[in-house]
């Protein structure tokens, strides 16, 4: 009933907008798209007011991620959700798009709604440490989960995986298949975000404290993107062929899979081994025709499941903090029915 | 450039337009001429074949900006036109789980084409129409269409494409990859339009001089609409190539195409301003930007670098062509 009414209200707005709209401008054409664009606005804003007015009995959680556009993170948010309506907690997702500025404002908002606890993907692991203070300021617990904060102040609580791992599971599986020496080269994800940075370390470390016979003949980004390693490997392909180079290994399945295609349409599949992390649906087939020699498992699912489990410990003020670690695992060909049911 | 120096100027006079007008290719040549003596693996056949197909790609959406640039406009919303087109072509190119097509593959490639073609038309509506700078409006239409192929592949990449189109983006006849055969045709098809077309003739004079043009009777806003529909078509096109040639729809590809698109054009010699330019120079342009990402990855370049020396090009290609001009 309520909400028939904000509707009828904004109607009448809407409508006395349009009308200063045609008054304003000449074109019939543009008369539309303002018409268009106030009544998209208030609409929003209807919804947001009806949501809070819902919530008002059972807790609610907000949930900041960085960005939405990737298979993992999409798992993460799932198993966030699933976790919450298991508790019976409403969610609130916010995206953003990889902006820290626009995530701590995301913060802002969630905290003036007085939200009973926010889950946060930091974009940026120095910049988005206000989100921490800010919340701290308020009495609201947070959790981080999936990508570390830097620096002194740290979340109530963490749940991750060790992204060290990750690297040393993809990267130890083709070196044990090569017998321990060999020339590999790495395609990494973009420049300076977590993940790359420490997947790159831990890649040099391993290689240079357990595989010192197998050597990092080439690196460069491919931006996390299919279409990037794709070019990459190609050049690859026409500077080092069959004999240069032994392996290669991909900060993430994307990647991973651009590579498996180029060697593939250079008949060389299998004969340069290629690994990848994530284990995307998609790497099935690519594991299955051993096109791609071994990938690797971060359960993002478990990840967000475990985040809003910590975070309802915290916001019936039990004493859950710390960290918790959800750990990788090394997916093959021998193993890899166990994940793809 | 001007008719008149061909008659007055001396052989030697002639032989340094013909390089001025020619500067670009030039330009290539010794960059080719440069990286084969540097590096031994790049001088040949199956390299040549890795560039090309690697630039096919820009060189289309590359072509469509040419359009949209001559008449003193801009494009901005290509890579993500290129994103929601291939997104929209990977969904109705899907197979079932027993590799049988859901739809006939012609209706994919229609799909993706409409999904670029609607778009470039939305973008000549506004500008051409409502008069909104097309700066700001395929701003908009850049997020609008981003944000419609993530909604429609609800943010991951749609994968299961079906195996006709994956031989085709990566097949090849007489080892000249279909992408490669694509572009070919199409660069000849646009140099034809805008060389020996009425069309061609209207777009020079729209971006010259707009109010002149309407008042020698060119349908001004006409053409400026159709140039927008053409480069929305030309990245409904690489949408489709780019997802035969990664096997997948991806809501995020394309990020920064318009951008080398754009650097492609200018390198070309082609005038933001509008009214100066050649097609044929946009696709050299495109060439010199594959030619130069493949050498310097060959010469183990790091792509940090790459960024770098890129920006140094396309300044340098300006102010060269300015010189030429003065």
């Amino acid at each position: 009933m309520k909400k028939l009414l904000v509707a009828m209200v904004l109607g009448a707005a809407v409508a006395m907008f349009a009308g200063c709209g045609q008054q304003a401008e000449e074109t019939p054409v543009s008369t539309e798209t303002t018409a268009q664009e106030t009544v998209e606005a208030p609409s929003e804003t209807a919804e947001e007011d009806t949501k809070v007015e819902e919530m008002a009995d059972e807790m609610t959680f907000g949930y900041l991620i960085c960005n939405e556009r990737t298979a993992f993170m999409l798992d993460l948010i799932q198993g966030t959700q699933d976790k919450c309506d298991e508790l019976g907690i409403k969610l609130i997702v916010n995206d953003s798009d990889m902006d820290p500025a626009k995530q701590i404002s995301q913060a802002e908002s969630m905290i003036s709604q007085q939200v009973d606890a926010i889950i946060v993907t930091a974009a940026d692991a120095e910049a988005c440490v206000p989100i921490i203070e800010k919340c701290n300021a308020a009495n609201i617990p947070v959790v981080g989960v999936c990508n570390t904060f830097s620096g002194d102040l740290q979340p109530d609580a963490f749940v991750g995986s060790n992204d060290n791992q990750s690297a040393e599971l993809a990267v130890s599986a083709l070196c044990e298949a090569l017998g321990g020496k060999g020339k590999i080269g790495m395609i990494s994800g973009v420049a300076g975000q977590s993940s790359e940075v420490i997947r790159g370390e831990a890649t040099k470390r391993l290689l240079s404290e357990k595989y010192p016979d197998v050597e990092l003949v080439v690196e460069d980004t491919g931006s996390w993107t299919r279409d990037g390693a794709m070019t990459l490997t190609e050049n690859w392909i026409q500077k080092y062929g069959e004999e240069g180079l032994d392996a290669i290994f991909c900060q993430n399945d994307e990647m991973a899979i651009g590579t498996c295609n180029a060697l593939d349409n250079a008949g060389l599949s299998g004969k340069i081994l290629v690994s990848g992390i994530d284990l995307i649906p998609e790497s099935k087939e690519y594991l299955e025709s051993g096109k791609m020699y071994a990938d690797v498992f971060q359960d993002g699912y478990g990840q967000g499941f475990k985040a809003v489990e910590v975070a309802f410990g915290l916001a019936n003020g039990e004493n859950v903090g710390g960290e918790t670690w959800i750990p990788f695992e090394l997916v093959t060909k021998e193993n890899m029915a166990d994940y793809f049911e | 450039m001007n008719r008149n120096n061909f008659s007055k100027a001396g052989a030697g006079e002639t032989m340094k337009i013909i390089f001025r007008k020619y500067a670009i290719v030039f330009a290539l040549i010794i960059l080719i001429a440069i990286l084969s003596v540097i590096s031994d693996k790049f001088f040949t056949f199956t390299n040549f074949v890795t560039i090309l197909t690697q630039t096919s790609i820009n060189a289309l959406l590359a072509i469509g900006v040419t359009f949209v640039i001559l008449t003193g406009g801009i494009d901005l919303s290509v890579g993500s036109m290129l994103a929601a087109s291939g997104v929209a072509f990977a969904i109705i190119a899907k197979v079932d789980g027993n590799g049988a097509a859901l739809y006939p593959p012609i209706l994919a490639v229609f799909a993706g084409i409409f999904t670029g073609v609607l778009f470039g038309f939305l973008n000549g509506l506004i500008v051409a129409k409502a008069k909104v700078a097309p700066f700001i409006v395929t701003l908009g239409t850049m997020t609008i269409s981003r944000g419609i192929a993530l909604i429609v592949a609800d943010g991951r990449p749609v994968s299961g494409i079906s195996s006709v189109f994956k031989s085709f983006g990566s097949g090849s006849i007489g080892g000249i990859p279909y992408l490669v055969i694509i572009m070919i045709m199409v660069s000849v098809i646009a140099i034809f339009i805008l060389g020996k077309t009425k069309f061609g003739r209207y777009i020079y004079a729209v971006g010259g001089n707009e109010e002149a043009a309407r008042a020698s009777g060119i349908p001004a806003s006409n053409v400026k609409m159709m140039v927008y529909i053409i480069c929305g078509f030309m990245a409904g096109l690489s949408g489709i190539m780019q997802a035969c040639r990664v096997v997948v729809g991806q809501p995020n590809a394309g990020e920064g195409y318009e951008l080398q698109a754009i650097s492609a054009v200018v390198i070309g010699g082609t005038a933001l301003s509008g009214g100066i330019g050649k097609m044929w120079g946009t696709i050299v342009g495109a060439f010199i930007i594959g030619v130069l990402g493949n050498g310097l990855d060959l010469l183990g370049v790091s792509s940090y670098w790459q960024k770098v020396i890129s920006g140094i090009i396309i300044i340098a290609a300006v102010l060269l062509d300015r010189a030429d001009k003065k």
